[in-house]
């Protein structure tokens, strides 16, 4: 088969989708990883084939006109079960309303749109796969017929939220039933020549299947067509550096501080604070800290290890527990390595993320308009201490595990695929 | 417009509501207000009134005035301008010049009676008094007068339907598909009636609302339909009381064509400043009991209206339809009764369009 990949410029976005694609290609599948220029680095770093297309967004330009606003009204968003039942009609289609220009759109532009499908018009794809986000990839499937197939990278919450609108939607007077989503779509359809009929429709949200590495208890239960796989880890390229060849000579904390009071718009606690808070613990902290953090960090306790990168897949199975700030790649790796952790997250899918991790009794989690110092220290002294979170840990590990590699996940690609795919003209 | 320009457009429209949405969520009430969500708007008005000292500036880059004295001055004074200033967003220019023709000038109410009477069905009937009667009679009454060299009276009807929107696309954006029905239905009424054509739509939108909002403000209060059967002449305090508590346009741009302090809040050359036309009406330090539909008030100023100090005409015409339609109804409306919610149209702060509104006689 001849596969497309496909993410917006981001490593978040775009790592989890490596282990699979090079499962495609050791599989001998044709595989290209089509994305903005921005992505070309990053997946030519990962040994795949880019096609670079189009432009790269300017994100500079968006963020300093209203990237304050928009980091602020993406933080209000309460994606749980109680906090979109109760949201009511105006705040699911808000959510559609902002999120469609300033993020679906923003980071799917209309020259990746255009590249895409001319690429796949000329190179024939019988598959996209598609992280959640890069709306490209279905609408060029959708133009050339290939079959299209979304890969999460944590909870559902943008088809959960969709759900939720398209539920009250329906019971809209007929003049307000307006769906901004499928309007955004429907130009770029109506632009690369879709025939009426074949137009939108709810699969170009969702891919025609969902491949979820997110362990089966903490899935959201949206109905889709669903391939669980099991989560890989790729951390970008790595170097393990000399010091992680010893066993380490007391209990290993990893501690990456993906927060800061600068840019979360709420009182959070600072960089020097949480390393004043651990200071004393009986453990050793390896904290990565960037210069530019550490220039503002007055003093480094004796227990804390300071260092600019490490891969997480190389770290964290020398730990007893981690502290983050919720995102997939971490919170993953430290999954499939059974280590307990501690979250503090920062909205988006990180509260639901939290919410499996506490529930799962894998680790706890500090919303940040909970956290200090205290607390913090608190949390982190509990799950090293009480053997019930690596208990937990181990469960989630192991449910992880009994999922089918991405190896595995390869033929039922190809089958799916058959059975999608449109015949070629 | 070649396929590219439609999604160029159709971004620029999505990206300044998805803003406007996400600055009202924020807490900013005119942001909320231009999205266009509630059917009435009291409370954003409320909340931009008592967002503090001075006139309220929304994130979305204007001034909002709610204060009847600062709002009589910058609608009747010299200092502000009804012409937009080149940073006017793309999206909102093809609606910018939409009042600054002459509108159609105001028709004598006792010509329009006959026109309202004719379109009102027979008792015993259901119909929807706007689709079927509010506004249907400015609108064939301005399809007849713009096509009175010959013009297709049925087709400058139909755009004069079609454009509808454009008061409220110059202020807030529409969908993809109304702001290109809205611009093409502009564009072939300049090219059949000529410059009085756009005007002459907005001048039938808001009558279309007015005289809706006058029947229903009759409807709605305690024995006055009763009173209008007995004095048809009470119609014109209606139509003037309906004037002040739902104005023909409730929101109206300027631009300060100099610097200058008002209600202690300085205002550069080139800001804009919005009117909250409906919310000066009702300032509380000017109206008592502001919210009570009241056509018996002594001694109150005049309600303000959008077309103070760049006389269009539009007010006063969307007033004359007012007192005709009501004083066709006059002898009907003890008789007649909702049968339906009134269904009011999204994306509309300046006209607050209604779409739907069920009636029995």
């Amino acid at each position: 088969m001849r596969i497309v990949f496909s993410a917006m410029t981001s490593k978040t976005h775009f790592y989890p989708l490596v282990p699979l694609a090079w499962a495609c290609r050791a599989a001998g599948h044709e595989v290209r990883v089509v994305g903005s220029p921005g992505l070309t680095d990053i997946t030519t770093a990962a040994g795949l084939t880019a096609v670079p297309v189009g432009e790269d967004v300017d994100l500079v330009g968006h963020m300093s006109a209203v990237g304050e606003d928009m980091i602020k009204y993406v933080r209000s968003l309460d994606f749980t079960d109680a906090g979109l039942q109760n949201a009511g009609w105006n705040h699911v289609l808000g959510m559609q309303t902002a999120l469609t220009p300033n993020l679906y759109g923003l980071m799917t532009p209309d020259s990746l749109i255009d590249g895409m499908v001319d690429f796949c018009r000329s190179w024939q794809p019988d598959l996209l796969i598609w992280e959640p986000l890069t709306f490209a990839a279905p609408i060029a499937a959708r133009v050339t017929g290939a079959a299209h197939a979304r890969l999460l990278w944590g909870p559902d919450v943008v088809t959960k939220s969709r759900r939720a609108f398209l539920d009250l939607r329906d019971r809209q007077e007929p003049e307000h039933r307006e769906d901004p989503f499928a309007e955004w779509v429907e130009w770029h359809l109506d632009r690369h020549g879709v025939a009426t009929g074949r137009g939108f429709d709810e699969e170009l949200a969702t891919g025609q299947w969902t491949i979820d590495p997110v362990p089966a208890s903490m899935r959201l239960d949206l109905g889709l067509p669903t391939v669980g796989m099991r989560y890989v880890d790729y951390n970008g390229p790595s170097v393990v550096p000399e010091w992680l060849h010893e066993p380490p000579a007391r209990r290993r904390v990893a501690l990456t501080l993906g927060v800061s009071g600068r840019d979360s718009g709420v009182e959070v606690i600072t960089t020097d604070q949480i390393l004043d808070a651990v200071a004393g613990i009986d453990a050793e902290f390896v904290a990565t800290l960037d210069a530019h953090q550490l220039e503002s960090v007055a003093h480094v306790p004796d227990n804390v290890r300071a260092v600019d990168f490490v891969p997480m897949h190389a770290l964290l199975p020398t730990c007893d527990a981690v502290v983050h700030h919720g995102g997939p790649g971490t919170w993953h790796t430290a999954a499939i390595h059974g280590v307990p952790q501690v979250m503090m997250p920062v909205g988006w899918d990180t509260d639901l993320r939290a919410r499996g991790t506490v529930d799962s009794g894998m680790g706890l989690a500090v919303p940040l308009a909970e956290l200090t110092a205290d607390r913090f220290r608190e949390s982190v002294v509990r799950v090293l201490e009480e053997a019930e979170f690596r208990e937990g840990a181990a469960k989630v590990r192991d449910e992880i595990l009994s999922e089918p590699a991405p190896t595995e996940v390869v033929a039922v690609l190809e089958k799916m695929t058959a059975e999608r795919r449109l015949p070629r003209p | 417009m070649t396929t590219t320009d439609r999604r160029r457009l159709g971004s620029r429209l999505q990206m300044a509501r998805g803003w406007y949405w996400a600055f009202g969520v924020n807490g900013d009430p005119y942001a909320m207000l231009l999205c266009g969500q509630d059917d009435e708007p009291g409370h954003w008005y409320e909340r931009i009134r008592t967002a503090g000292a001075g006139i309220f500036r929304s994130r979305c880059g204007a001034f909002v005035v709610t204060r009847y004295d600062a709002a009589a001055r910058i609608l009747d004074g010299p200092e502000f301008s009804r012409a937009a200033g080149e940073t006017a967003p793309d999206w909102a220019r093809p609606f910018l010049d939409l009042r600054t023709a002459a509108g159609p000038p105001p028709p004598a109410v006792e010509e329009l009676v006959p026109h309202y009477r004719a379109a009102l069905p027979g008792t015993g009937t259901r119909f929807d008094l706007m689709r079927d009667f509010a506004r249907e009679v400015p609108v064939r009454a301005e399809a007849a007068r713009l096509g009175a060299d010959g013009a297709d009276a049925e087709g400058i009807a139909a755009l004069l339907r079609s454009a509808a929107t454009a008061p409220d696309a110059r202020l807030t954006p529409q969908t993809l598909a109304v702001t290109e029905q809205t611009v093409a239905a502009l564009r072939a009424l300049r090219e059949q009636a000529g410059a009085a054509g756009p005007p002459a739509a907005a001048g039938c939108a808001m009558a279309a609302n007015t005289v809706c909002n006058a029947v229903l403000a009759t409807l709605r209060t305690p024995g006055l339909a009763g009173r209008l059967a007995d004095d048809p002449d009470l119609a014109d305090r209606i139509a003037a009381e309906t004037l002040r508590t739902a104005p023909p346009a409730h929101l109206e741009s300027r631009r300060a064509t100099a610097a200058q302090i008002i209600q202690g809040t300085a205002i550069a050359a080139g800001d804009e400043v919005v009117v909250a036309v409906a919310a000066a009406n009702r300032d509380p330090e000017v109206f008592a009991g502001p919210d009570r539909f009241d056509v018996d008030r002594a001694a109150a100023p005049p309600p303000l209206t959008s077309g103070l100090g760049c006389r269009d005409g539009l007010d006063e015409f969307a007033a004359r339809h007012a007192a005709a339609a009501l004083r066709a109804l006059a002898g009907t409306l003890p008789g007649m009764t909702r049968t339906g919610p009134v269904v009011h149209r999204r994306r509309s702060p300046v006209v607050r369009g209604i779409s739907r509104c069920p009636v029995e006689i």
